[in-house]
């Protein structure tokens, strides 16, 4: 089984992104999509996510499913703190009380326990980013999409928070498409590399990563 | 946000203290207690005031008039607010009466007010006039402000629409809501004790006001100006009080 996209298309305007566009994922992997800037990766994901409309398609494999999504800023909400930001996103799937352990239990896997309390302006951007994927492993997701995650974080700090990617992956193993533009990264984190062209945009290579 | 020190508060108050010492010269160079009488008589006929029979129900009918305008016009800025900050349309529809209202000269209202209404409530539609305006302007900028990324953030989770608006929407234009409110009131508070001056209710600081200077009673006019201006000082606390309770994550 595998998530499939067949024959999309998606314009702005007169810019076409996609067109006639196919791309595979399979289940339970982790897939890299690297490519220049502008070829379309963000307009992907955020067609999977729903929050951009394709202007045609078929997707197989995507009804029913619930999506998390890691951007490249946090996106907290200022007003709720560390805890009360991931179960706002728990908050239509578990009753209260999972709900607040789902959350302690994946602020506990990030180390930010002491900092449930905190509000996102008195975190430092790692710390944020960090609520961030521990947000979008409690949720419940069938595919998690992952837009540079950490692309505005420094060196030390991204090789720790890509470890604690690969180990929170490793214990659920769910559907993930990471876009990034790190080759390194890729290899690492990933088991099938995309490599686009575009726009529009075109698979040009396809890579799979033995270990 | 900022917070006043002891330092900041000793300033104040030695700038309050010097306003009054200015205050007390001009009235002995200018010698005449008719055009401006010293401090301490202001002081003393505003004693008068507070202990006077009338004092309370004056005081509570302009603060009532106020709460009514302000309570109408926050009810309305809401509804066209939030209808205007997400539809273009109801935009563009709404602007030319927002800059018709906030451009007009409020003399010119409350003489049109006059003639349309009952003394009492007169002063209530001038101070909604006045409110509205800004507390809708406050609103629709509020909702234009909210981050889009946020918004998409949530859609993509899934977070259904009313709990969208009500943690997402609501929270991020509340410091707007409580701008509004906090500048709408100060400006709202003055055009009602002018209106009041001129409309004449029964009860009112303006009609008090305005009974004092027939009387040429300049240091009851400067005493109810004092009072009103402590009043006014008072709400504005009293809304950042409120501010500070809800707005926590700042
Ligand atoms: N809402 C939009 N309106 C108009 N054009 C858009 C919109 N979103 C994206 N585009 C255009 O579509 C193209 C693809 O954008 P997209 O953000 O998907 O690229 P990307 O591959 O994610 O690039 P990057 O690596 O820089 O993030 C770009 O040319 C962009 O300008
Ligand atoms: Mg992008």
């Amino acid at each position: 089984m595998s998530f499939i996209i067949r024959r999309l298309n998606k314009s702005f305007d007169s810019l076409e992104v996609f067109k006639e566009f196919n791309i595979a994922f399979p289940e339970n992997r982790v897939t890299c999509i690297l490519g220049p800037s502008g070829c379309g990766k963000t307009t992907l994901l955020n067609i999977i996510s729903g929050t951009v409309k394709p202007d045609s398609g078929e997707f197989s494999g995507l009804a029913g499913k619930r999506i998390s999504y890691i951007y490249q800023e946090p996106r907290l909400l200022p007003w709720k703190t560390v805890i009360g930001n991931i179960e706002f996103v728990l908050k239509d799937v578990y009753p209260k009380r999972e709900r607040k352990e789902q959350a302690n239990r994946f602020m506990e896997t990030v180390g930010l326990v002491e900092f449930a309390g905190f509000y996102p302006g008195q975190l430092s951007g790692g710390m944020k980013q960090r609520v961030a994927i521990a947000r979008a492993f409690a949720y419940p997701s069938d595919i998690l999409l992952m837009d540079e995650p950490f692309k505005s974080i420094d060196m030390e700090l991204r090789e720790s928070l890509v470890r604690e990617f690969k180990n929170l992956w490793a214990a659920d193993q769910r559907t993930v498409i990471l876009v990034t533009h790190d080759r390194e990264e890729a290899l690492s984190a990933g088991h099938e590399i995309y490599i686009l062209t575009g726009p529009p945009a075109a698979l040009a290579e396809r890579v799979i990563v033995t270990e | 946000m900022r917070t006043f020190t002891t330092r900041d508060k000793i300033i104040s108050l030695s700038g309050a203290i010097l306003l009054v010492l200015v205050w007390k010269a001009v009235s002995l160079l200018t010698g005449s207690r008719l055009l401006l009488p010293p401090p301490e008589e202001a002081f003393v006929s505003m004693i008068k005031l507070a202990f006077s029979a009338d004092f309370a129900v004056a005081v509570f009918g302009t603060v009532i008039r106020g709460i009514m305008g302000f309570l109408i016009s926050l009810a309305l800025g809401m509804v066209i607010g939030v209808l205007a900050g997400l539809n273009r349309t109801v935009n563009s529809l709404v602007t030319p009466l927002l800059v018709a209202v906030r451009s007009a000269p409020v003399i010119s209202v409350i003489l049109l007010a006059l003639v349309w209404f009952r003394t009492d409530f007169v002063p209530v539609f001038i101070g909604l006039l006045v409110m509205f305006p800004i507390i809708t302007t406050n609103i629709i900028e509020g909702i234009k402000s909210v981050d889009r990324e946020l918004v998409d953030m949530a859609r993509s989770y899934r977070v259904k629409l009313p709990r969208i608006i009500l943690e997402v929407y609501i929270p991020a234009i509340v410091p707007f809501i409580t701008g509004g409110i906090a500048s709408a009131a100060g400006i709202g508070w003055k055009a009602i004790i002018a209106s009041e001056v001129l409309s004449q209710p029964r009860y009112g600081i303006g009609t008090r006001m305005q009974n004092a200077q027939s009387y040429l009673l300049v240091e009851e006019v400067i005493a109810w100006t004092i009072i009103a201006v402590i009043l006014s000082y008072i709400f504005e606390n009293m809304i950042r009080f409120i501010e500070r309770k809800i707005v926590v994550w700042r």
